[in-house]
């Protein structure tokens, strides 16, 4: 009995065998870690430390200083602070703009293999990532980096953006067959970084943007679940009166619906080779009519749906066409054209030559679920 | 070992078997199954799965035709005294290097995880004093070990519900794309994870309703099959290729993705909790390989425990590095697969001759 006191003493005594390393006055927690490229070889970093002592008035520092590799840059970070840089709250990367030209890639290598730095981090573009850092607007929040958090999480659950975060970044930069988007914050003198569009990646070099609210057609195919944002629409009088739809009083050249989708569905079906068809229904609720237009009557209920569904498919196809020209894929049309037995063998490389010349049918429709308390 | 706390109920089978199956393969194993059989992993579990049925199967039918042995007498019957020791010897080495594996392979994964910088020995030394106090009580403790560790971790199952929000079912698609021999290779390389049901030959004799043996191992072997095939497939469908061809352990950093409004970073909850899961492995293969000493050379099981306790704790000095411990793994994994896939097989064959000699012997 009594060894296996001794024993048990021990087994409880080794389960606190370390060096007391972390102690929180000591820390410099980083929020925020943006990158600039300066020449060649040789990169800015610029952090943002969150400071937890109550005497000091500043809630947080930002530090700057240049290296060749994202560790060594933090290790020339630590120079400048008696605080013990940690990143097991970083929340957001920064890339200039300049670097996600030349390709982002490497830097990520030791996002991944740190296992400090968590996996949903998320990453954004901007145009100069100390300046924007640097920026002493944020709103409410003790510093920057909580800042861009906390705009782009709410932009990820509530708004319009495609998840951006370093998992769901390094997963679709690994894939063949779908190429990553990231959102662009945009920096200017006097308010607070704001996002301004959405990066479009070829492998991990930005080739373009489109604007927040065209994101909904490429959500429309990559997450079943997001939240789409609302969709407004101008219709000309003279469409309305084509087709027969009751003309709404008063008169007025130009119809504005203002929709809200609440369920939507998307598939890409490839026909052939050549033809892919990108099938999706959305249930919507109509949110604004400018000038207030009756949907009573079934039959023009319908034909209201038709018309808002080809004006999507309109805008969808010009979107189409650009991302086409930029040979960039955010929908994932490559991926599943390798899902399917007969071009599985298809490498990236092939489908990157296939992707121009793909003929790409949208064919969006609508379903008007709701009219909000009047009809 | 008193006799009346000698017994325990078959039921409990199922927590033995399949608490000792489940260990640190299952963290690794997507991308194993991965690197061999792409995405058609999937069906190699299960074949991997149906394989092992079998052999439970046939391992039973020895255990019956030889009542009440242990796998370590039954070799001493049909080899003889020298022979049986021999083989019983090479399976004392197997599983003291199968605690090994498990124990540094933990120890790497927390210190990846947190502990950076401290020397293995000293996780090494923590795992390996808890292991001697769970096995110096005897197998009803160890019993108990297996049962609470299953019941304390089986909810990290349901952990996995967060990454299925981010999965696409095309990265699976199209289905059966790998040739049979790849998908062969996959069965080869999951024996690793799916090793553990030859604790079933070691335990009979303490089981009390042998008849019910069968249906509670079937059940263990089964539900390790399908939890191996839940956590690949989600991982298949949760990293893009490449990713899963790099991770060390796809499902810490699939973990890693989880996170819940009161705890952030989730895989800094799952890695120390999973000392929980491997702790069943440490003390099985411990208890087995002790009483196999106390076989080989008849002397008490608790001096067999502090031997090999000691012979772990000396190479934690020496087999350390990632690229050694991989080689290692690897060479367990196989001699793994031929010792309890191939090698019951034989047995089988010889229990069978044995007995047909012993009848007719009896006869004449």
């Amino acid at each position: 009995m009594k060894k296996k006191i001794v024993i048990l003493v021990c087994s409880l005594l080794c389960t606190a065998c370390m060096a007391p390393e972390k102690i929180i006055e000591m820390q410099g927690i980083s929020t925020i870690i943006g990158f600039d490229l300066l020449d060649d070889n040789t990169y800015k970093g610029t952090i943002s430390l969150l400071q937890f002592d109550r005497k000091e008035e500043k809630t947080s520092v930002t530090l700057s200083a240049e290296g060749t590799t994202s560790k060594q840059i933090r290790q020339k970070l630590e120079e400048q602070t008696s605080h013990d840089i940690t990143s097991g709250q970083l929340r957001t990367i920064l890339f200039n703009k300049n670097m996600a030209e030349t390709g982002i890639s490497s830097f990520l290598d030791t996002m991944q293999r740190d296992s400090i730095i968590s996996s949903l981090i998320f990453l954004a573009i901007t145009d100069n990532a100390e300046e924007t850092i640097n920026n002493t607007n944020y709103e409410e929040y003790p510093e920057m980096g909580s800042y861009i958090y906390q705009l782009l999480d709410k932009h990820e659950k509530k708004e319009m953006l495609v998840n951006s975060n370093l998992h769901d970044f390094i997963t679709t930069l690994n894939e063949i067959g779908i190429d990553p988007t990231l959102p662009m914050i945009k920096n200017s003198n006097g308010v607070a970084p704001f996002i301004d569009g959405v990066a479009l990646f070829k492998e991990d070099k930005i080739v373009g943007s489109i604007s927040l609210i065209n994101t909904l057609y490429i959500k429309l195919f990559t997450n079943n679940k997001a939240f789409l944002g609302d969709i407004t629409l101008e219709i000309a009088a003279e469409e309305l009166e084509k087709r027969g739809i009751a003309q709404p009083l008063p008169k007025s050249d130009i119809y504005k619906i203002t929709l809200h989708p609440i369920k939507y569905k998307g598939n890409i079906e490839i026909k052939n080779e050549e033809l892919v068809h990108l099938n999706a229904t959305i249930s919507v609720s109509t949110l604004e009519f400018q000038p207030y237009t009756s949907l009573k009557n079934k039959d023009s209920l319908n034909k209201m749906e038709l018309l808002i569904g080809e004006a999507l498919n309109n805008k969808f196809g010009h979107i189409l066409e650009e991302l086409k020209n930029l040979n960039t894929d955010p929908i994932g049309i490559g991926r599943k054209i390798r899902s399917i037995r007969k071009y599985s063998h298809l490498t990236d490389g092939d489908l990157r030559q296939i992707y121009p010349a793909l003929k790409i049918k949208p064919n969006i429709k609508v379903e008007i679920k709701r009219t909000g308390s009047v009809d | 070992m008193k006799s009346n706390i000698r017994f325990v109920n078959a039921f409990m089978a199922f927590y033995i078997i399949h608490t000792s199956q489940i260990g640190m393969g299952i963290l690794g194993v997507p991308r194993i199954m991965y690197l061999e059989s792409k995405k058609d992993a999937w069906i190699s579990i299960l074949l991997s799965g149906l394989f092992v049925s079998l052999i439970t199967w046939l391992m039973i039918s020895i255990l019956k035709k030889n009542e009440g042995d242990t796998l370590f007498e039954i070799h001493e019957h049909i080899f003889g005294r020298l022979i049986g020791s021999i083989f019983n010897f090479l399976i004392v080495i197997y599983f003291i290097a199968v605690n090994y594996s498990i124990t540094i392979s933990y120890v790497e994964l927390s210190l990846t995880w947190g502990y950076e910088g401290v020397y293995e020995w000293v996780g090494v030394f923590a795992l390996l004093i808890l292991s001697i106090y769970a096995v110096s009580g005897g197998f009803r403790v160890v019993t108990g070990v297996c049962f609470l560790s299953f019941l304390l971790t089986i909810w990290l199952l349901f952990v996995v519900y967060q990454p299925l929000q981010t999965i696409n079912l095309t990265r699976i698609l199209p289905i059966m794309t790998t040739t049979p021999s790849e998908i062969m290779k996959g069965v080869f390389k999951s024996s690793y994870t799916m090793l553990g049901f030859e604790t079933l030959l070691f335990i009979f004799p303490f089981i009390k309703e042998k008849n019910k043996l069968q249906l509670f191992s079937q059940i263990a072997v089964w539900f390790t099959t399908i939890l191996v095939l839940i956590t690949t497939v989600v991982s298949i469908l949760f990293f893009s290729a490449k990713e899963l061809e790099k991770n060390v352990w796809p499902v810490v950093s699939m973990i890693s993705t989880v996170h819940f409004p009161f705890i952030e970073r989730f895989e800094f909850v799952a890695v120390p909790l999973w000392i929980l899961v491997i702790f069943p492995n440490l003390c099985i293969t411990l208890y087995i390989s002790s009483k196999g000493i106390k076989q080989i050379f008849y002397i008490k099981q608790k001096y067999g425990i502090w031997l090999i306790s000691i012979i772990l704790f000396i190479c934690s000095f020496l087999i350390t590095k990632r690229v050694d411990n991989n080689y290692f793994f690897d060479q367990i994994g196989k001699i793994g697969f031929f010792l309890w896939f191939i090698y019951p097989i034989f047995l089988y064959g010889i229990t069978i001759i044995k007995s047909k000699i012993n009848t007719r012997s009896r006869r004449s």
